[in-house]
């Protein structure tokens, strides 16, 4: 029911690493069915999503990909009947296709690294976001997700960052929970094996965990107030 | 006289939407990532030109290709389809490049 849109007009951000371990948590959560749809033409997602939907075996989850403006608005209309959270990875470029994916959205989720071409770039997205939600005559909602972010020490680039986001776009929730850079975020992109299935109790399945209650929490309090 | 039915808004209009963002993508200079059908060819053969130019026009011509964000070739070609010249629209062929964010008109 819920599309969740990962965007940057930024490549290399962490948007199909922050979907695909949002996905595979949402799976494993037994919330639903979930469905990515990858709308970047590099095919990262639908290509490791395909490898997780062997490991989650028996999971409700689906990957698909080629997705185009010709066809994404009647798959996002096709996997919201189908599934209970529909997660759109979006392109790493400002474009037709990007806007279209956003104006289906009820939350987007922009990745943001600690430097400041990402807090750019991210504002730029949230540009995007508010043209797609004229152009669908709604408002659509968006959060920044830290991304990449430092495991130990927060540095001063990293600090600078929650600042400068928090002061350029206030009406933008920054969640609390970053995507930390973790080892077990990397790996999965080889085997396609999500944290909560390779160690359940481990740092990285706590760290989507948050994310993910984090995000319901979001799209909850979207909903009730529409 | 009949009451006027009064139908809910639909938000769940594909087509309508579809082509709203078609024209907020064309006011805001928002490329798409859908290649154009190759235009048929229309004068055979193509053959190349070279010219060499002053320092000062070139660089007028590099400072408005990046202004424009064209190529110097895309000015060069409509300066000459300005003038009169037989220039088609299958002379502006794709560069291939991607815009990053949203063109400024």
């Amino acid at each position: 029911m819920a599309v969740i849109t990962f965007a940057s007009i930024k490549g290399g951000v962490g948007k199909s690493t922050g979907l695909l371990a949002l996905a595979s948590d949402l799976a494993l959560s037994e919330s639903g069915r979930v469905t990515i749809l990858d709308a970047d033409p590099n095919g990262h997602a639908s290509r490791i999503g395909a490898k997780m939907a062997k490991r989650l075996d028996g999971a409700a989850f689906t990957a698909v990909g080629e997705i185009t403006e010709a066809n994404i608005l009647a798959s996002i209309k096709s996997a919201r009947a189908q599934a209970e959270h529909v997660l759109v990875d979006l392109p790493g470029v400002s474009s037709k296709l990007t806007l279209l994916g956003l104006a289906r959205s009820d939350l987007v989720i922009i990745p943001v690294q600690a430097s400041e071409m990402d807090i750019h770039d991210a504002l730029q997205t949230v540009e995007n976001v508010k043209q797609a939600g004229e152009a669908a005559d709604k408002t659509i909602h968006a959060c920044f997700l830290l991304s990449r972010w430092p495991v130990t020490i927060e540095s001063r680039a990293a600090k600078e960052t929650r600042k400068r986001l928090s002061a350029k776009a206030p009406d933008v929730a920054v969640l609390q929970t970053p995507l930390m850079d973790r080892t077990a975020f990397k790996e999965m992109t080889f085997n396609g094996a999500p944290p909560r299935l390779v160690e359940p109790g481990g740092n990285a399945a706590a760290n989507v965990s948050a994310i993910r209650d984090e995000v319901l929490a979001l799209i909850g309090t979207k909903e009730a107030a529409a | 006289m009949s009451k006027k039915v009064v139908l809910p808004l639909d938000d769940d209009d594909d087509d309508a939407l579809a082509k709203r963002i078609s024209v907020t993508a064309t006011e805001r200079g928002i490329p798409s990532l859908t290649p154009a059908p190759a235009a048929a060819a229309t004068s055979g053969a193509r053959r190349p030109i070279k010219v060499e130019v002053s320092d000062e026009l070139f660089d007028a011509l590099t400072i408005a290709a990046a202004q424009q964000r064209v190529t110097k070739r895309y000015l060069i070609l409509a300066a000459l389809r300005e003038a009169g010249y037989p220039v088609t629209d299958s002379d502006f062929m794709e560069d291939g490049r991607r815009l990053r964010g949203s063109r400024k008109i």
